[in-house]
């Protein structure tokens, strides 16, 4: 193998795949990330079993091959380097890697490429992997970091229930939906496929919360004008999304990402039971300002199990209503922070975690939110105004501080 | 991988045949290639003494059900055995007691709550390359009980492509729970002849050291193997015998400074590894007065053999026998080092007195 590249795409690409590197593994070749050259682009891989990234960046090859070379080595000596041409050779004899660019010189002891685990792509710039068959769709890049910002943080990090870890991807008709819960709160957010872009049967699985939150971090470099091919196996054990580079040639660019997830191979909770039908107080508030009484009351709540008190009081005559938060900390004192509200309905008094407010509330982008309760003993679901087509739904338990 | 290992299999396992023989009817393949083996159990528990070949056994049963040539597994050709081979299989995973740094640590390690919940995660999704994902869970005996109660669903009932391995010391080390779901092999000591063979064949010992060192091992091939890897492995074996001998000889004061200087050796694997030799020592003894020395393990001290044999009684030998036996045990739980090695040493038989 000998290839060259630019050093700001190769730390590019490494720092990319490297969040796929597992750090514990008992397998010698996972702390490894595979360098493939090929067709003018290098390729670069790392697994930890569970998710596998799949880079390509521009380069050039004057000789074809592969190698595996430790992760954490390659990625910080490669960033230390000056911006400028990198030269990859392989000795194919001794399996090592040299690394030559502007006055630096590195030679890499590595583990052959042929024991790195297989990962599928697409086959559209490979054709030795096997290429991936299975249901294909078309989504929007910014639309779906913006779902699954919405909805993983929602997700349990409990590891011994793995299936709340997930989050639940569904597509019906011709929506997509995706929904996580812990247990505490629940977070559905779906929204509207076009005719030609929906997978053409209904299908449901459940993918890694860690794995969109990585898919989310990668597409935020992503051409927006692109869109996002996912492809579900038939056996529905794996998800892969394909995610296309910036087209411009400025430096710091890769050519594409595959990122190939195991799906969590269980039966999701049926949430649409704890989805409350109706409500007794409506709640129309500003959502930063929501957002502000909620972190400010947040400072005291946080020595307290992080619990806040809503009171919801409707407005006399024409006047507006009113939402009341209320956190006390038994040492440090206590605050109440006043908003206006639009209320309908009768007033009434529930208690949130803060933290789950802060959370759901800092992925809103609309100005106006709406808080829908029955009683205090009931969860509470929050959704914003005017997302046009899309739907955002929020629930959360309340908490029953003792009186 | 070798055509003579276990009989009629390749197995790369030398002895524990019968067990071979049962975990490979347990995956061939019913009805035409290809297919789902219908035989196959969940989870396996494989129990024995250190270094009997419990890991191994489990390793090569999982190369054997990951082997893509289902006809012939493990053919030891294909990428997946190639794989198992270089500890590379992605489909394979070993969990080993940690210490409390988060590194392997089989002796005093423990199988912690954090890696039950990884594995849980784990078996939760699908294979990466092969039709089954194998968990090899060494020394269980070393499990946390909490390690051992989160799991007890996973064993019970795992998805269809897990298939779970356990190593142990010995059932009644485990809870009940964990052993009622599993399927229990208890390995026997490997027949000294297999490991001479196995040390000639594929470690290139000569055959009178593989003879010695068969006879040593009692029957644990991965000790045998050990001790020939290790530079100084059987001349720190003669020198300890000629401790052991000098000892026999020398009176108390000589006896209670050795006991002294072991207790604050501190160095426990030594010590059991000196016992271990010890019981190996006065066991061909008796074996000497009972006129069977050529069934003794110390093959190359014949002579000595005999002689302490003649000088010493028969019930003396086996009495110390169990005293030995004895402080064995007390020194594996909380007892103080240097009184029980004051009793072993001042109990041990004296050929001097034997003279006077």
């Amino acid at each position: 193998m000998r290839v060259s590249c630019l050093q700001e795409n190769l730390a590019k690409g490494l720092s990319i795949v490297g969040r796929a590197v597992s750090s514990r593994s008992t397998l010698p070749v996972l702390g490894n990330i595979l360098i493939e050259a090929k067709n003018n682009q290098l390729r670069l891989a790392a697994t930890n079993l569970e998710i596998a990234i799949n880079c390509w960046i521009g380069a050039k090859v004057e000789e074809e091959g592969a190698i595996t070379v430790p992760a954490r080595l390659l990625g910080e000596f490669v960033n230390s380097l000056p911006p400028e041409p990198i030269d990859l050779e392989l000795s194919v004899r001794t399996q090592t890697l040299n690394l030559h660019c502007a006055r630096y010189t590195a030679t890499m002891k590595g583990i052959d490429a042929s024991e790195f685990p297989i990962i599928v792509t697409t086959g559209a710039d490979n054709d030795e992997a096997p290429a991936l068959e299975g249901t294909v769709m078309e989504l929007n890049a910014a639309g779906l970091r913006n779902m699954i910002d919405q909805v993983a943080f929602a997700a349990s990090t409990d590891e011994s229930r793995p299936t709340l870890t997930g989050v639940e991807v569904s597509f019906k008709k011709d929506r997509l939906s995706m929904a996580a819960t812990d247990g505490f709160r629940l977070s559905v957010r779906s929204t509207h496929l076009g005719e030609s872009n929906g997978p053409g049967e209904d299908m449901t699985v459940i993918a890694p919360a860690r794995s969109l939150g990585e898919l989310a971090r990668i597409s935020a470099d992503a051409d927006d004008d692109r869109p996002v091919q996912v492809i579900i196996t038939p056996t529905r054990n794996q998800i892969l999304f394909q995610i296309w580079g910036k087209r411009d040639d400025g430096r710091g660019n890769f050519h594409s990402v595959e990122l190939v997830s195991q799906l969590i191979d269980a039966r999701f909770p049926d949430y649409n039971a704890i989805i409350p039908k109706n409500y007794n107080t409506r709640t129309v508030v500003d959502k930063a300002e929501f957002l502000k009484a909620v972190r400010v009351a947040y400072l005291f709540a946080r020595d307290n199990n992080n619990i806040i008190r809503l009171s919801v009081t409707p407005g006399e005559g024409d006047g507006p209503g009113q939402l009341q938060l209320m956190a006390t900390s038994a040492e440090m004192g206590d605050a109440v922070n006043i908003i206006d509200a639009l209320v309908e309905g009768e007033g009434m008094e529930i208690a949130f975690n803060a933290k789950y407010l802060i959370d759901v509330l800092s992925q809103i982008d609309q100005t106006q939110v709406v808080l829908e309760t029955t009683q205090g003993t009931r969860p509470g679901a929050i959704r914003p105004l005017g997302m046009g087509e899309d739907e955002f739904l929020h629930v959360i338990m309340p908490m029953q501080p003792p009186r | 991988m070798n055509a003579t290992l276990a009989s009629e299999t390749n197995w790369p396992v030398y002895g524990h045949d019968w067990v071979v023989q049962l975990l490979q009817r347990a995956i061939a393949p019913t009805g035409e290639t290809g297919s789902a083996p219908a035989r196959l159990g969940h989870a396996y528990l494989f129990t024995g003494p250190q270094q009997v070949g419990k890991t191994t056994l489990a390793r090569a049963f999982a190369q054997a059900l990951l082997c893509e040539n289902s006809d012939r597994a493990p053919c030891g050709e294909c990428r997946s055995c190639r794989l198992m081979a270089h500890g590379n299989h992605p489909d394979f995973r070993l969990i080993q007691p940690l210490n409390s740094d988060g590194e392997p640590d089989r002796e005093n390690g423990l199988l912690r709550v954090e890696q039950a919940a990884g594995i849980i995660r784990d078996v939760s999704t699908s294979p990466m390359e092969g039709r089954y994902k194998v968990f090899l869970i060494q020394d269980f005996q070393r499990a946390h009980p909490h390690f051992a109660n989160k799991l007890l669903k996973t064993l019970e009932e795992p998805p269809a492509q897990v298939v779970l391995a356990l190593t142990a010391s010995d059932r009644n080390s485990l809870l009940p729970t964990i052993v009622s779901r599993c399927q229990v092999f208890d390995l026997r000591p490997v027949d000294a002849a297999v490991v001479a063979l196995a040390l000639r064949q594929q470690w290139d010992v000569d055959a009178e050291q593989a003879e010695l060192l068969a006879r040593l091992a009692s029957g644990r091939l991965g000790w045998a193997v050990e001790q020939q890897t290790l530079p100084d492995g059987l001349d720190q074996r003669t020198a300890e015998l000629e401790t052991l001998w000098r000892l026999v000889g020398a009176n108390r004061i000589e006896r209670m400074a050795f006991a002294a200087s072991l207790a604050s050796n501190r160095d426990n694997r030594r010590l059991f590894g000196m016992l271990a030799l010890w019981t190996t020592w006065w066991r061909d003894v008796m074996l000497a007065q009972a006129g069977a020395l050529d069934a003794c393990s110390n093959v190359d001290c014949k002579s000595e053999l005999q002689r302490q044999a003649d000088a010493l009684s028969d019930a003396e030998v086996r009495r110390y026998l169990e005293t030995l036996n004895r402080i064995e045990g007390y020194l594996h739980h909380t007892v103080n080092t240097r009184l029980a090695l004051d009793v072993l040493l001042l109990q041990m038989p004296s050929l001097t007195t034997h003279r006077v």
